[in-house]
């Protein structure tokens, strides 16, 4: 029983000590410029605009391509019938 | 002439209607400009990502500038405070007048204003570079003051620079891409003069007794036999005869919108080359600057160090040895600033080329 509660604190502890190690190192680590620039290009909000303006232009360019194939449709309409039963157009 | 209504009843067709466009003027175009538009999409996002970059490296160097007046401010306003303590034993001692004494504290008073500004210029350049990394301003993170021991040198000349700039610089890339869209919307809006060819073909079920009215609406809707497989198809032509005059109003716009990018075009290349030429004279008079303020700073090192010599040799007095310490100081703040004006100006320099700075400097 023993044997098992040392074996968890162990595991545990293997688990645990990057997550411990690495707030320790980024409690302490200085921001050099090539640090500011890397967190700027993963959080300014200008990126979230690029991604949308990204998505915004593969689906225009998606849309025009499109003009190439043909399209099917599903659709009622009315139609003008002589009476004979024969169409007159 | 069957007159519809009349001679002829009203049914309906529901069904899968196939339509391709056989011969559509335009099309090619039209797809052409969406290319073009995702290029030009990719490159505005590079623009903005290099605008990110700079404005953060642009806060980080303001950053260290703060950061480097605050600790000479701070070395200053030390050391004025202690020549005041010992001004003020001597006052007292009888060995200092009045006036020397009301001197002193006016220097002082100047001191530490200009410590408390540079407290603040610390604080707002530090709020500034979180705001450029998109970060809330948080205390516990702090930013690594690399000083710029030295920059680099240039190793391309001007003319290097404009020939990489016609090839790679994003404004001109820019400029070419709004001119090819602008030809093509030209194309496209003559094109519409031209016939479309489409193919369709419809296949379902109608029902001629649909409007009949001496069936019940229920009865002639889900009558089955009422309903017979029904298929229509054929080749559609057509293409506008008048149109208002939209369409040659369509077609005059679109070539002046055509030969105003072109116009574009060629003032976007020439300032392109005037910015090129610009920085990179501003990158050789920051080398001479940076030169003559390191000769500065070694100069004002030897004068305080007289000066304290001469201090302690009773040559000179306490106001020799501050004014010394003050240039020192200026010098360093003068050298500093030239040296992040340069590594500011090499980004701008290698934002608007289109290279990467390490092929302007190394």
């Amino acid at each position: 029983m023993v044997n098992l509660f040392m074996k968890k604190k162990i595991i545990l502890f293997f688990i645990l000590y990057p997550v411990v190690i690495f707030s320790q190192k980024s409690d302490n680590a200085k921001l050099t410029l090539d640090n500011c620039i890397q967190i700027a290009m993963q959080n300014h909000r200008d990126l979230r605009v690029i991604e949308e303006d990204d998505s915004i232009s593969y689906a225009d360019y998606r849309i025009s391509t499109a003009q190439r194939l043909p399209s099917v449709s599903l659709g009622v309409t009315t139609k003008d019938i002589k009476d004979e039963g024969l169409e007159s157009g | 002439m069957p007159i519809p209504g009349k001679d002829t009843r009203y049914g309906v067709v529901a069904g899968l209607t196939f339509t391709y466009d056989i011969y559509k003027p335009g099309r090619s175009e039209s797809i052409r400009i969406s290319k073009k538009n995702l290029e030009k999409n990719a490159i505005e996002n590079n623009i903005k990502k290099n605008n990110i970059k700079i404005s953060v490296q642009k806060s980080y160097y303001n950053y260290i500038l703060a950061y480097e007046s605050n600790r000479l401010m701070d070395l200053s306003f030390k050391r004025y405070s202690r020549i005041l303590r010992k001004i003020t034993i001597e006052s007292q001692a009888g060995l200092v007048g009045p006036v020397q004494m009301s001197d002193w504290q006016i220097k002082m008073s100047s001191v530490e204003l200009d410590y408390e500004e540079s407290v603040q210029n610390l604080e707002s350049a530090r709020t500034d570079l979180f705001l450029a990394m998109g970060l809330e301003v948080d205390n516990k993170t702090s930013i690594e003051v690399a000083l710029l021991d030295s920059v680099p040198e240039l190793i391309i000349n001007e003319n290097q620079l404009v020939r990489y700039a016609q090839d790679h610089s994003p404004s001109i890339k820019m400029a070419n891409i709004a001119t090819e869209v602008a030809r093509n919307s030209y194309l496209i809006s003559r094109s519409k003069r031209y016939p479309s060819i489409t193919l369709f073909s419809t296949l379902g079920y109608e029902n001629s007794e649909f409007l009949n009215s001496e069936m019940g609406v229920v009865e002639r809707t889900t009558d089955k036999d009422n309903w017979s497989p029904s298929w229509t198809g054929g080749v559609r032509a057509s293409m506008p005869i008048y149109t208002g005059g939209s369409l040659p109003a369509s077609i005059d716009k679109n070539e002046s919108d055509y030969k105003k990018t072109q116009y574009s075009k060629t003032s976007t290349e020439l300032d392109v080359k005037m910015s090129v030429k610009k920085l990179f004279s501003r990158l050789v008079f920051l080398k001479k600057q940076i030169k003559i303020s390191k000769a500065g700073v070694i100069n004002a090192q030897t004068n305080l160090r007289i000066n304290e010599r001469s201090y302690e040799s009773g040559l000179v007095g306490q106001d020799a040895i501050s004014d010394a310490s003050e240039n020192l100081y200026a010098a360093e703040i003068s050298l500093l600033k030239n040296k992040i004006d340069f590594m500011i100006s090499l980004t701008e320099l290698s934002n608007i080329v289109g290279i990467h700075e390490e092929l302007i400097c190394r």
